[in-house]
């Protein structure tokens, strides 16, 4: 009887589909080890650092969430309030919040055997996080319609960069909230002030300020270099230049307190900061924490020596207890007409 | 065991004949359902924003309210809905009255077509509009200057206006619908025997077809205000990259940035009250006009209604037709799709710089979208299936069902109705995120529970009108003829309201699939929706990732809807009771 | 098969009483109609009975089993009860074959394949469907539909058989047919059957006995039908069983007038000691019971005259609107008969009134009924 087998496959789709949903639901492979990552590196470099860490240590479910750093961190407090913490190892841009943490007691202590190569003008000395990347930002202009790429930081008050400039938000970007509060310490308020008067916008993420800079929306943004890179490599309308005075940004990683997968964070660390791992942080073109790590030439950058003897200075700790302030005197001034 | 996951379904326990009621059992379950899916979560809000401590503390209430952001948020959630009601109610009413008064060539045709809109995900389409008119990179501001030898640029998206204008282009329908069912169930008498005492087409219109249409524009136009109240992924996309927050993406900028902490929850909360009072206070108008218009319109069969030759108008009003759905449909989508094939964004469209290598990267490769198109489709059928039959359970005791206590149930029915996604996923964070010993947080399972809340009004009222169709002998005649009730449940009740079941599931499936307003705010590191993941992609400068995810996305809506139309087809003609 | 005893049965909803202390016992394999008007609580009678509406008070046992009785709080669920149901509006399952639809009660009682199948074939028979089993009810016309609903309530041998109104939406002619239909069906079989109509003619048809209920649900008269039409206990009963004329009766010198008029009436030789003694009566007479002759013939001042309002000519009879001092009266002549007598209907002609037969009720009732 054709009704009822219309019944039954009925039915039988019906269970499949229940079935199908709820072992999505029950899904999350049990592995013996996790580990999870948040990190505000984009996909194009944690990805590939997924790959080679899977390829090594293949007993580990490897996974990561990547997202900006205001982002990341608000994460993790609300993890911390609601009791359920997915996060096992922290790596971001933002370095004022991984001294707080340690403030805080968020982290766990951990000096990789790897850790003595590591060149940075940032390091714990008590070992609760260590750079594993030394993040450069460079002023990224579209080609098409910047003739003469700027040279300094006075060149983005040129009015050619009326209206053109772009900022991402210090409060959504660690990158960012670094490179202003580096910018502040260097040059003063005034210059962000100048900025502003010049049209100087806020965007949102660091990678959104670039993409509009590719497109033409904006005609300079501050990018991190691989970002930049990235989109250079695959033929955007970008170029990137480094003024004399380097935003040079150490990106540390650390472990969460209280992880159950101390072990597997261990050995992702100890792989982030290893030789291997730094080249392919390298390849991304961002630069690497190891001077033994040669940066592919055609890139342009400065080699890490170099970065850090350019970069401009900035007492971690005190903006760590300025951050709040800081990022409303930015936002005053970045609304004020 | 979570609590979305305790009733289970009514038809399959088909017992040897309860002692103590099945009447109770299911009302029981039912109001359990309700409670802890939708109430308590509301309750909740309510709770959080409104009492410290223990106390009630209202002072601390206005003073939030009297904070700039906030204060700004809120007006800009006022400013976005009226605008967009009052362009869609023109928009839907214009077109509403050419395709069904006039002779409009290819009326049936074009009456579809304007319904197309409905299908494409709003924010994808404000992604689109982005890709097309943001002030400098545009590529319709570009064409423009190119044209005129402009300096500036002609549009900017970025902007109140660009925010209402692609929010209208999208909710149109719900006037567009409205409206034209009611023109073509309007008794057409009335307007020939005005037009036999001498009134002219425009006096008609005006004194006698406008006011009876009324009901159903206001109608219309209340579900276009409510939807836009509480719409995150437009202004989302377009606005907070200029500082304009409504309501709902104030209160993700709050949850997201501020580490979780208890103001910005409570901040949350509070708009979220006033969220629900305004959906609650437009519903109620909204009863009030629909009970209103049942008695104007009526009349039995469609008739043939006045047409209004449009003789020299017939061309030129066909072609603003299609340039409309050309433009709001067929321009945003054919952007997305081609943007979503380029090496990188904001290289020219050469066939040098396109290729399907995002696609079989998003698709294949990269973890996160995977797990993102993954975690939509199970999520979605996971809600569809459940809600769909607790949906059944609950409109059954409502409409079939004489036992006491159904006032509780028929109170907490109308709950889902009024509160949107975003409140539901605050209340859903309150809820389960360990303060009441489940802790869900960082799970799908808390997607899964806003999704439940979210979708539960759309089963109850198609299964409600389902069961409403099936009338209590059938069932009667199930018990005389020896079934137990769970029997007569399963082998008559069931079977008659199959199909109603089946367009609450599509019905929650289809939306649930490319949901963001709900989901954003309770995404977790391994747990992104399709909407999250194309919404995230975006924030960070993956332009044109998210394209082409957007691409997966209208390919994956558009298969659904030819099966819905595929199912709904091959009905028997008998199922219908 | 079994008796149905109601005793004491009450039911409310909320405030509203539907009913109260109903008592009625129906006989083993008897076919008993509740005739009432619409909404006087008659399908609620059947709804108790079903098992489908609890009851308030009281208790009802079907044979000798009481199936409700809440102060004992007895209710057993309709489908213990082993009563079949026909609907009003059929209630056969749109999704399911007539066959389906017949046999569903042995399934749900697990009767064995081979002798479900045989039973359902052999009721499906009965009831004049075969041929039609793999139809679906969409394809049925009304009637066939009502059969189907017959059929699935015989099937499985109930002790009962609760009919609800089960003839109202069918065309006059089928609702005679279903009428033997029913019946023989009930002879064949023996079941007992309650039938609940508002249709006096079908009650009167088709029942062994009746029971007249009246607006408010309460029981005016049971009986055989017959005895019923022939002595109706009150005016109430009187005017439902049929069309009523009723003509207040005033008696002075020993004569009956039309109250308040001049014209005397003329009653039946015989009813002479039949009519109470009290002065102001209301003298009850169908249409059929009143004979009319031409105003002129010789006893006419021993008659009643009035006027012919109107006649309709139905055929064999005419039926005619009489103005007697103000009383409307409807008479039905046979048309043979007024022709032997002589007798020319015109409109506004004046006519002599003879009644055949009068039953006689008390002005004061009457009035309370709200009948005049």
């Amino acid at each position: 009887m054709k009704r009822k087998n219309a019944v039954v496959r009925g039915s039988i789709i019906g269970m499949a589909l229940a079935v199908a949903g709820v072992a999505g639901l029950a899904g999350a492979a049990n592995g013996a080890e996790k580990l999870m990552v948040y990190t505000s590196m984009k996909e194009s470099l944690i990805g590939k650092l997924r790959d080679e860490f899977q390829k090594r240590h293949p007993e580990i479910a490897f996974d990561y969430y990547s997202a900006g750093a205001g982002k990341l961190m608000a994460k993790v407090a609300a993890e911390r309030q609601s009791g359920r913490m997915t996060v096992d190892v922290l790596w971001h841009s933002e370095v004022p919040d991984f001294y707080a943490l340690k403030r805080d007691g968020m982290l766990e202590k951990y000096v990789s055997p790897e850790a003595q190569n590591v060149r940075s003008p940032v390091k714990d000395p008590d070992g609760f996080f260590t750079p594993a990347r030394l993040g450069t930002l460079g002023i990224a202009y579209n080609t098409k319609k910047v003739a003469v790429p700027p040279k300094s930081w006075p060149d983005l008050l040129d009015a050619r960069f009326r209206n053109g400039l772009g900022i991402a938000n210090p409060a959504l970007s660690g990158t960012s909230f670094v490179s202003v509060s580096l910018l502040v310490n260097t040059f003063g308020w005034d210059y962000i002030q100048k900025l502003r008067r010049n049209g100087a916008l806020v965007g949102q993420g660091s990678g959104q300020v670039v993409d509009d800079t590719a497109s033409g929306d904006l005609l300079v943004t501050l990018a991190p270099d691989y970002i930049a890179v990235e989109k250079i490599r695959k033929g955007a309308n970008l170029g990137l230049a480094f003024p004399k005075e380097m935003l040079v940004i150490p990106s540390p990683v650390a472990i969460v307190k209280g992880t159950p997968n101390r072990k597997a964070a261990e050995k992702f660390i100890d792989f982030l900061l290893s030789k291997d791992g730094q080249t392919i942080i390298a390849s991304t073109g961002t630069l690497p924490i190891r001077s033994d790590v040669a940066l592919p030439k055609e890139l342009g950058l400065a080699s890490t020596e170099e970065a850090v003897g350019r970069a401009m200075k900035l007492d971690y700790l005190k903006t760590m207890a300025e951050k709040e302030a800081i990022l409303e005197k930015f936002d005053a001034i970045m609304k004020a007409k | 065991m979570t609590g979305a996951s305790g009733p289970s379904a009514p038809a399959g326990a088909a017992g040897n004949g309860p002692r103590f009621g099945a009447a109770e059992v299911l009302l029981a379950l039912s109001v359990v359902v309700l409670v802890v899916v939708v109430a308590i979560p509301v309750l909740l809000i309510f709770w959080t924003a409104l009492v410290v401590d223990g106390s009630p503390n209202v002072k601390e209430v206005l003073a939030i309210l009297r904070k700039p952001d906030t204060y700004e948020a809120l007006r800009n959630s006022v400013v976005i809905a009226a605008g967009v009601t009052f362009f869609s109610t023109i928009i839907g009413v214009f077109f509403a009255w050419l395709v069904s008064r006039t002779d409009l060539p290819f009326k049936e045709t074009m009456k579809l077509l304007f319904l197309v809109p409905f299908m494409l995900p709003s924010f994808i389409g404000a992604l689109a509009w982005k890709m097309l008119l943001s002030p400098r990179s545009g590529f319709v501001n570009k064409a423009l200057a190119g044209a005129f030898g402009l300096d500036g640029p002609v549009f900017d998206i970025y902007s109140l206006g660009g925010i209402i204008a692609v929010e209208t282009m999208y909710l149109f329908p719900f006037v567009f619908i409205q409206v034209s069912g009611a023109l073509e169930r309007m008794d057409p008498t009335l307007e020939e025997s005005a037009r036999i005492s001498g009134a002219g087409l425009l006096t008609i219109t005006r004194r006698i077809t406008l006011p009876l249409m009324l009901p159903s524009i206001a109608a219309g136009a209340l579900l276009v205000a409510l939807y836009s109240l509480s719409h995150f992924g437009v202004p989302a996309i377009l606005g907070t990259e200029v500082g304009i927050y409504n309501i709902p993406t104030k209160i993700y900028e709050k949850i997201h940035q501020s580490g979780g902490s208890f103001t910005a929850i409570r901040t949350g909360t509070i708009l979220s009250s006033i969220l629900v009072v305004a959906a609650g206070v437009i519903l109620w108008a909204q009863s009030l006009l629909l009970k209103a218009g049942r008695f104007q319109v009526i009349s039995g069969k469609s008739m043939r209604p006045m047409v209004l030759k449009l003789r020299g108008l017939k061309v030129p009003l066909l072609i603003l037709s299609i340039l409309y759905i050309l433009v709001t449909v067929v321009l945003p989508t054919v952007t997305i799709v081609l943007v979503g094939t380029l090496k990188t964004y904001g290289v020219s469209f050469t066939l040098s710089n396109m290729s399907l290598d995002n696609l079989k990267y998003i698709l294949f490769d990269w973890k996160m979208t995977r797990d993102a198109i993954w975690n939509s489709f199970y999520l979605s059928l996971g809600a569809a299936f459940v809600t769909m039959l607790v949906g059944t359970l609950i409109s059954y005791v409502i409409v079939k069902m004489k036992v006491r206590g159904k006032f509780l149930l028929e109170f907490l029915g109308v709950l889902p109705f009024s509160v949107p996604g975003t409140v539901i996923a605050l209340g859903v964070i309150l809820m389960w995120s360990g303060k009441f010993g489940v802790n869900l947080y960082n799970t799908a399972w808390i997607i899964f529970v806003a999704y439940v809340a979210r979708y539960m009004a759309f089963s109850l009222k198609s299964n409600s009108a389902a069961l409403e169709q099936v009338h209590d002998s059938l069932e009667e005649a199930a018990r005389a003829s020896g079934a137990t009730h769970w029997q007569a449940l399963r082998d008559i009740v069931i079977p008659l309201i199959k199909p109603g079941m089946v367009a609450a599931f599509f019905l929650i499936f289809l939306p649930a699939l490319r949901e963001l307003t709900t989901s954003v705010l309770l995404y977790g590191p391994t747990t992104r929706t399709i909407g999250v993941a194309i919404y995230t992609l975006n924030e960070d400068g993956e332009t044109v990732y998210a394209a082409t995810l957007a691409t997966v996305a209208l390919a994956i809506i558009v298969v659904g809807q030819v099966v819905i139309k595929r199912i709904t087809r091959t009905t028997v003609p008998g199922d219908q009771a | 098969m079994a008796g149905v005893e109601l005793r004491e049965v009450s039911r409310s909803f909320g405030r509203h009483t539907v009913m109260e202390g109903l008592s009625l016992a129906v006989r083993d394999g008897e076919c008993f109609t509740f005739l009432g008007p619409s909404g006087c609580g008659k399908t609620v009678v059947l709804r108790l009975i079903a098992g489908f509406e609890r009851l308030s008070g009281g208790a009802i046992s079907i044979g000798a089993r009481v199936v409700s009785d809440p102060a004992r709080k007895v209710h057993a669920p309709p489908e213990r009860r082993n009563v079949g149901v026909v609907f009003q509006d059929y209630a056969v399952w749109p999704h399911k074959t007539v066959y389906e639809n017949v046999v569903y009660p042995l399934v749900i009682r697990k009767v064995a394949k081979g002798e479900a199948a045989e039973r359902a074939a052999q009721t499906i028979r009965d009831v004049g469907l075969s041929g039609l089993e793999a139809r679906l009810p969409y394809q049925l016309s009304g009637g066939q539909q009502q059969r189907v609903a017959l059929a699935r309530a015989l099937v499985s041998n109930p002790e009962v058989m609760l009919l609800d109104e089960p003839l109202s939406n069918l065309d006059a002619n089928l609702r005679e047919e279903m009428r033997f239909e029913i019946k023989d069906l009930q002879r064949r079989t023996g079941v007992t059957i309650l039938y609940v109509t508002h249709d006096q003619e079908v009650a009167l048809a088709i029942s062994d006995r009746m029971a007249v209920l009246d607006a408010r649900g309460r029981v005016r008269q049971v009986g055989a039908p017959d005895t019923i039409y022939e002595n109706p206990g009150d005016s109430f009963v009187f005017s439902f069983l049929g069309v009523a004329n009723f003509i207040p009766v005033e008696r002075r010198d020993g004569l009956d007038f039309v109250r308040g008029t001049a014209v005397p009436l003329a009653l039946p030789p015989a009813d002479g000691g039949a009519r109470p003694a009290a002065d102001r009566l209301v003298a009850g007479c169908r249409p059929t019971d009143i004979a009319l002759s031409p105003a002129s013939s010789g006893d006419a001042e021993r008659h009643a005259a009035g006027v012919l309002k109107r006649a309709v000519f139905l055929g064999a009879s005419i039926d005619c609107r009489i103005d007697a001092g103000g009383t409307e009266l409807r008479v039905l002549q046979d048309v043979g008969a007024a022709e032997r007598a002589g007798l020319v209907l015109r409109e506004g002609e004046p006519v002599a009134i003879r009644l055949h037969d009068v039953k006689w009720f008390d002005a004061a009732a009457l009035a309370k009924e709200g009948l005049r």
